[in-house]
């Protein structure tokens, strides 16, 4: 099927065609001039390993839903929220500056209209993810997410995570983040997606009254972060 | 003369309880009282919360304690014309008592136990229904079905309500209904997908149509509960949950068959 715009008339088939509940995740990528190189590439074939693990799991691929926006020079709608096998990865492009503030809003924007639209059509969902990922420091208006994310974690709304690539600003992540924000170890971007998508597999099979605990992600192996 | 409920009632463990080998979550419980006209059927299905640690406990000293409390309420009155909602959260009440002695004795909070609890007494004129928490009651006369609550959910798909909760009587729906009942479908959050329409919040009839229709023929109960075992394991109905699946399927024979067989 082709990707409908949530504008689009025909927007409720997606749910008549697939009722299961939703575990909405945008994935919000700084795209500025900083990430050329291996990072931009190692963070494409993060994306692509991200849509395959949930592709492989029956149950994911029907209820873990992606979105992503991006910074760099200007924040942009990549992609809307769609399941796992509808997610084309795209091929991210760097270029300009780093409007990080607002492409948080626009994000944190997405993730209520996907709210209203599960709503909409009777469609259960989980808590949202956000998943913020940069190498550099906001060059705009940032100041005001700062509470919005505040609210949202304290309301239980999403829940906001900031994974930092080398030469990132912490002292702002972690301003904006209510949860310790994480360094990427080099440009492990494969197992960090690798690491969502098995957290978000957990979350997509989780029943009533279970909280998942979120594998730790800065040691064996597998590990690709570090505080 | 025999009784005209016949029921079976199937648990089946979620497919990574099975993997890690531990318990089946669900619990179930049904029993008539009662005979001739003035036969009731009581049954409860509860389904113990995945995270609590001894939630398969919980569900089971829940279902024990409504089904306990029912036999009582029926040997003192000899029927459920009066039954109240208070009366109902009073067996509930027992089942928080047994719960919080078994916490006790293992020296953790009531919440390990955590369980919804879906309850039905159905009679020939007047039935009862209760729940806190997900799961469904569905009901057919005739071949037309329906559901008595909505599976109780907070905004995310994990979260509901259970009985070891704080303040959990507001939780608790309770209905009256001056009416019996040929067919009633009792089942746990595992099953909704298959057993609901969501979208219209009713019954899924294709769900519902056949197995009835088997029960209401078989002469062979045993061999049915069997068959509902299979189905409970088969794959296109364990890939669709992670979650454990109880169903309790129960009908009351249509007066003239009854006659028939009892003749």
């Amino acid at each position: 099927m082709d990707q409908l715009s949530s504008q689009n008339a025909f927007s409720g088939v997606e749910f008549a065609e697939n009722p299961e509940p939703r575990v909405p995740c945008v994935l919000i990528l700084d795209t500025s001039t900083s990430m050329q190189g291996p990072r931009i590439d190692e963070l494409n074939r993060g994306l692509q390993t991200y849509k395959q693990e949930l592709v492989d799991d029956p149950l994911a691929a029907k209820r873990v839903e992606v979105a992503i926006v991006t910074f760099g020079g200007r924040v942009t709608r990549l992609a809307e929220f769609t399941t796992a096998p509808d997610f084309d990865p795209p091929k991210l492009q760097v270029i300009g500056g780093t409007p990080m503030g607002e492409a948080i809003t626009v994000a944190l924007d997405m993730v209520e209209e996907r709210k209203a639209s599960y709503r909409e059509h009777g469609i259960a969902y989980y808590r949202p993810w956000a998943f913020l990922i940069t190498d550099g420091e906001p060059n705009d208006h940032w100041k005001p997410v700062v509470g919005r994310v505040q609210r949202g974690e304290e309301k239980k709304a999403f829940c906001f995570f900031a994974v930092g690539v080398e030469g990132a600003n912490m002292d702002v992540l972690e301003e904006i983040c209510v949860r310790k924000p994480l360094w990427l170890q080099g440009t492990k971007f494969a197992e960090m997606f690798s690491w969502l998508s098995n957290s978000q597999q957990a979350v997509s099979r989780s029943s009533p009254g279970e909280e998942v605990q979120l594998s730790d992600p800065t040691s064996g192996p597998t590990g690709w972060a570090q505080i | 003369m025999p009784s005209p409920w016949r029921f079976i009632a199937e648990s089946r463990r979620g497919p990574s309880h099975e993997a890690e080998g531990t318990p089946c979550q669900d619990s179930s419980r049904a029993r008539v009282l009662g005979d001739g006209e003035r036969t009731f059927l009581v049954a409860c299905v509860a389904d113990g919360a995945g995270s609590a640690k001894y939630s398969d406990t919980g569900s089971s000293l829940a279902c024990h304690a409504v089904v306990e409390g029912a036999t009582a309420f029926h040997e003192e009155h000899g029927a459920f014309v009066d039954l109240k909602r208070q009366d109902v959260l009073g067996w509930l009440g027992a089942a928080r008592e047994k719960i919080a002695a078994d916490a006790e004795a293992r020296e953790c909070g009531v919440r390990e136990y955590a369980t919804t609890l879906v309850g039905v007494i159905a009679g020939p004129q007047r039935s009862f229904f209760f729940q806190i928490g997900d799961g469904a009651i569905i009901l057919g006369n005739h071949g037309v079905f329906g559901v008595v609550f909505w599976p109780q959910s907070g905004e995310y798909a994990n979260s509901t309500n259970f009985i070891t909760g704080k303040g959990f009587e507001e939780f608790v729906e309770f209905q009256a209904v001056d009416s019996g009942f040929t067919e009633v479908a009792m089942l746990t959050d595992g099953l909704e997908r298959l057993a609901l329409e969501f979208d219209t919040h009713t019954a899924f009839h294709p769900f519902c149509a056949p197995l009835f229709r088997s029960l209401h023929n078989t002469d062979d109960l045993e061999g049915l509960a069997g068959d509902l075992r299979g189905f409970l394991a088969s794959e296109s109905v364990s890939t669709r949950s992670d979650d454990d699946k109880t169903l309790i399927l129960a009908s009351r024979l249509r007066e003239t068959a009854a006659a028939n067989r009892a003749g």
